[in-house]
C-alpha cells in the first residue's frame, strides 16, 4: 500500500487505534512512516505533559522591578513634560523619624557587640592589593599580632559579597616559588567570618619571614580543600 | 499557555486576522501565524519598543520561572536566574533571529545557560526518579505554547485527546463536532505541534527540520 494517511498516522501515534495488518506490513518497509509515527508518539507523549505546565504562576512583582532597574527603561525615568515632584513635609516628616527609630536601634546592637581591646599588631599593617576580577568594595588588610603568647593572623576584610555557597579563605604564600605555578608552596589559614576582622592561630611550621604574602580567596564548597585558584585579594607582609 | 492571563496592549487585541500577514515573514516560515497577538509583540520587540519588556515578562515570565525552578532547587536563585534571563534578552534583543526558532525558545535557551552557569558553581542538582529534564520541560512549554495559539475549537479538541485521551468518537461526541472535523483538527494541530517541535524543540531524540534548537 501507499504511504498511510496524515491523519491515519495522527490517531495511531495517539494511540488511539491499532494498526491493521496491511499497516503494518507497510510500515515494516517504510522508514519514512515509520520515523513520521516516532516523531509524531514522541510529540504527543509531550503534548500529554502540557498539563503540567499550564497556569503557571507569575515572578514575583520584585523580579520585575528589579529587571526595570537594571535595563533602565523609559518607565523609570520621568517622561518629557512631567514635572518632578518632591517630597511633601509629610513624606519628609515619617522619613526622618523612622531614620531616627533605626539609628537607635542600630546604636543599641552596635554597643552590645563590641568586642573586647584587641592586642595590638606587632609590626605594621600591610593593606592587600585587590586582583583584577575581585569585586571593586573589596578592601583588606593584615598583620601579625601577638596573644597570650600565640602568634596569630589579623585579617579585616570588608566589601566582600556575601556568600550563599562557596566561602572565602585566608591562605599564607611563600612568593618565592609562584614563579612554578604548579609548586606552589602555601598554607591555608583559615576562613572567613561574618566578622570584619579574624585573628587567626598560625598553621605550625610556618615561617611567616618565609610565607609571606598574605592571599583572600574565593572557595567553592566542594569539600576540595585546594586552593580554588580564585585568589581576590593580596599582600606581602 | 493553559489558562495563563495574557496582557496585550490595547493596540493587538482585536485586530482583524489579515493586519498580521504584514509580519507572518518575521517568524519562522514553519509555524503558523497565532490568535493570540504574540505576533504583535515580537515585532514591537525586534523594534526596541520598551512596552515590549513587560508585555514579554508578563508573557513568558512564567514559562522562564517556571524552568529556573525546575532546574534549581532555591527560590531565589531561581528569581536571580529569571532576573538575568530578561535582562540580557533585553540587551540581546538585535542577535534574536525570528527565522531560527520562536522568542519563547530563545529566552529559556538563556535561562538554560544561566542555570547550567549557577549549577556549575552550587553543583548538580539531584533530580528525582519520574522528574523530567530540563530539556523536557523546555519542550513542553514550547508545545504549550503552541496550543495556546490554536483556534480556539482546535485547541480543545486536542486538549480532549491528550489529557483525557479521548477517542476522536468520544470527543465529537462530547463536543458536537463532527467526527470527521475532529480527526482533520487533530490531524491539523499534530502537524503543527510537530513543526513547532522540529524548530525549538531541544530534547534528544528531536529531529531538526532545518535550523539547530535555540541558542
Amino acid at each position: 500500500m501507499s504511504h498511510l494517511e496524515p491523519d491515519r498516522l495522527v490517531l495511531l501515534a495517539l494511540g488511539e487505534e491499532p494498526l491493521n495488518d496491511a499497516e503494518t506490513g507497510h510500515l515494516d518497509g517504510c522508514e519514512a512512516c515509520r520515523a513520521d509515527i516516532a516523531d509524531l508518539r514522541t510529540v504527543a507523549g509531550i503534548g500529554r505533559e502540557t498539563q503540567d505546565v499550564s497556569d503557571l504562576p507569575t515572578p514575583p512583582e520584585h523580579v520585575w522591578h528589579m529587571v526595570n532597574a537594571d535595563v533602565g527603561t523609559a518607565e523609570t525615568a520621568p517622561r518629557p513634560g512631567q514635572r518632578r515632584r518632591g517630597p511633601t513635609w509629610r513624606t519628609t516628616a515619617v522619613i526622618t523619624a523612622v531614620t531616627a527609630v533605626f539609628a537607635v536601634v542600630l546604636a543599641f546592637f552596635l554597643v552590645r557587640r563590641e568586642p573586647p581591646a584587641q592586642a595590638a599588631c606587632t609590626g605594621g599593617t600591610v593593606r592587600l592589593t585587590a586582583l583584577a576580577g575581585a569585586p571593586s568594595s573589596a578592601k583588606a588588610t593584615a598583620c601579625l599580632v601577638d596573644e597570650e603568647g600565640e602568634h596569630k593572623l589579623r585579617v579585616t576584610a570588608t566589601g566582600l559579597p556575601p556568600t550563599t555557597d562557596g566561602f572565602y579563605e585566608v591562605w599564607l604564600i611563600d612568593p618565592s616559588s609562584l614563579p612554578t605555578p604548579q609548586s606552589v608552596r602555601m598554607a591555608a589559614v583559615g576562613a572567613l567570618g561574618t566578622r570584619s576582622s579574624d585573628d587567626f592561630t598560625l598553621p605550625p611550621n610556618v615561617d611567616v619571614h618565609r610565607y609571606s604574602l598574605v592571599d583572600i580567596s574565593s572557595e567553592p564548597s566542594d569539600g576540595n580543600a585546594a586552593h580554588s585558584g580564585n585568589s581576590l585579594l593580596r599582600g606581602e607582609l | 499557555m493553559g489558562g495563563h492571563p495574557l496582557q496585550h496592549s490595547r493596540r493587538s487585541r482585536g485586530r482583524p486576522i489579515g493586519a498580521l500577514h504584514g509580519i507572518v515573514h518575521e517568524v519562522h516560515p514553519d509555524v503558523e501565524p497565532r490568535e493570540d497577538g504574540a505576533d504583535g509583540l515580537l515585532k514591537l520587540f525586534r523594534a526596541g519598543d520598551e512596552r515590549a519588556l513587560r508585555l514579554i515578562f508578563d508573557r513568558y515570565g512564567p514559562a522562564v520561572f517556571h524552568l529556573a525552578t525546575h532546574g534549581l532547587t532555591s527560590v531565589a536563585d531561581a528569581e536571580d536566574v529569571t532576573q538575568s534571563t530578561f535582562v540580557m534578552a533585553w540587551t540581546d534583543r538585535a542577535r534574536f533571529d525570528p527565522a531560527r526558532g520562536s522568542l519563547l525558545a530563545w529566552l529559556l535557551g538563556i535561562a538554560r545557560r544561566q542555570i547550567a552557569d549557577r549549577v556549575r558553581t552550587i553543583g548538580p542538582i539531584r533530580r528525582l526518579a519520574g522528574e523530567p529534564s530540563i530539556e523536557r520541560v523546555v519542550d513542553q512549554l514550547v508545545l504549550a505554547d503552541e496550543m495556546a495559539g490554536l483556534p480556539g475549537e482546535q485547541r480543545r479538541v486536542l486538549e480532549l485527546a491528550f489529557y483525557d485521551e479521548l477517542t476522536h468518537q468520544q470527543i465529537a461526541a462530547v463536543t458536537g463536532v463532527p467526527p470527521d472535523t475532529v480527526r482533520s483538527h487533530l490531524q491539523r494541530t499534530m502537524t503543527r505541534l510537530r513543526r513547532r517541535w522540529e524548530v525549538d524543540g531541544v530534547a534528544s531524540g528531536a529531529r531538526s527540520a532545518g535550523a539547530p534548537g535555540p541558542r
